[in-house]
């Protein structure tokens, strides 16, 4: 079966799902863009830097949800193009949760994490499924098939990721900062001198056969990313 | 206690389930009269259903300006030249507003404050947005 064939499957043995080794939430509150700033450090307890993707929300049934890389719109003319932002960052021991508001009022923030192992790592980990009526696989949903998980050196700034799919396929990416640090895509600008556009989550772009990350700075050596069959 | 890397399923790890996807398009008219005053901006926008209560959003970004190239993020800025050779900054972002809909928008600024009044491109920007979203392990 080809990668296009495979893409349109609901799970594949093939190609490997997502395994979630790694999930945690909770709360904090922000006050206005006057004190706006808040810092959630959460022990992850891990034996390694995982990659997590953090879910967030003004709301407590997440009803509306964004992620590191978007926000709600902003109340306030020229303060930010987005309302509230996330930055991300992993070390050995904790996961921290950077928010900034520039909005006119304070919210209380409820966040998710969950998280992957890198590539570069495989050691034993406990489950994380629940025991009992929760199903891990329902053939309601369509499942993402991993293509490519890799963890790549820049070169001149720049880590490319060769997949070679012939499509736009989806993809997750982080940056690795020299001494190891974990950093989730988030709004931030990053430029890139060859004229393509500037882009608020570190510069993550994709053709038919590849995915550039522009790290802009020679202290993040690494990129690490899961590129997946689905489009 | 299981390695998760030797399974290609495995039901002891929760995993994400794609619920929804879908692709909308943004035309940023061309030639469009921005002063400088007031917003000091134009925007166009448009909004999509796509994915379930809690879901959440991924998306890619892609506009003539460099076709082919898809920006992965929920938003990002390009430059580009408009009348007289001014450069100008236009912002798109895919944002979600409720429950079931994402709202795309693409901003253009004049940032020359109290200066000229911008005029856009001469050619319409067509805006590609691609949108997926899947049900994270929690619910």
């Amino acid at each position: 079966m080809t990668p296009e064939q495979a893409k349109n499957t609901l799970i594949n043995s093939d190609y490997p799902t997502d395994e979630v080794i790694y999930r945690t939430s909770g709360s904090g509150v922000i006050g206005n863009y006057t004190s706006g700033n808040l810092t959630i450090t959460i022990n992850h307890g891990l034996p390694f830097r995982p990659l997590p993707v953090v879910v967030w929300s003004t709301v407590a049934d997440f009803s509306i949800t964004y992620t590191s890389d978007s926000g709600p719109l902003p109340d306030r003319p020229f303060s930010n193009n987005i309302g509230l932002v996330l930055g991300t960052v992993t070390d050995s021991n904790t996961i921290k949760l950077n928010f900034v508001n520039f909005m006119s009022t304070g919210f209380t923030l409820y966040y998710r994490i969950f998280a992957f192992m890198p590539s570069n790592i495989d050691v034993d980990i406990a489950p994380t499924s629940s025991i009992g009526n929760n199903f891990i696989f329902n053939t309601d949903y369509r499942y993402s098939k991993l293509f490519i998980d890799a963890r790549v050196q820049s070169v001149g700034d720049v880590a490319v990721f060769d997949h070679n799919l012939g499509y736009i396929p989806q993809a997750l990416v982080w940056s690795e900062y020299n001494d190891g640090t974990i950093e989730t895509p988030g709004v931030t600008f990053n430029s890139d001198s060859s004229q393509l556009p500037l882009g608020w989550a570190a510069g993550y772009t994709m053709t038919t056969t590849q995915l550039r990350v522009n790290m802009a700075m020679s202290s993040y050596p690494y990129a690490h990313a899961r590129i997946y069959l689905d489009d | 206690m299981p390695f998760p890397k030797k399974f290609t399923l495995s039901s002891d790890f929760a995993t994400l389930s794609n619920d929804g996807n879908i692709t909308v398009q943004l035309i940023f008219p061309a030639s469009v009269s921005i002063p400088a005053s007031g917003s000091y901006s134009h925007t166009v926008q448009t909004t999509a259903t796509v994915g379930s209560l809690g879901a959440v959003t991924r998306a890619q970004i892609e506009t003539s300006v460099s076709p082919g190239l898809w920006f992965v993020g929920s938003g990002m800025q390009y430059v580009i030249t408009g009348g007289g050779g001014v450069a100008y900054q236009t912002v798109v972002q895919a944002t979600r507003i409720n429950s079931t809909q994402v709202t795309v928008t693409a901003t253009a600024y004049n940032s020359s404050f109290g200066g000229a009044t911008l005029v856009t491109s001469s050619t319409a920007q067509i805006i590609n947005v691609r949108l997926n979203t899947f049900i994270a392990p929690f619910i």
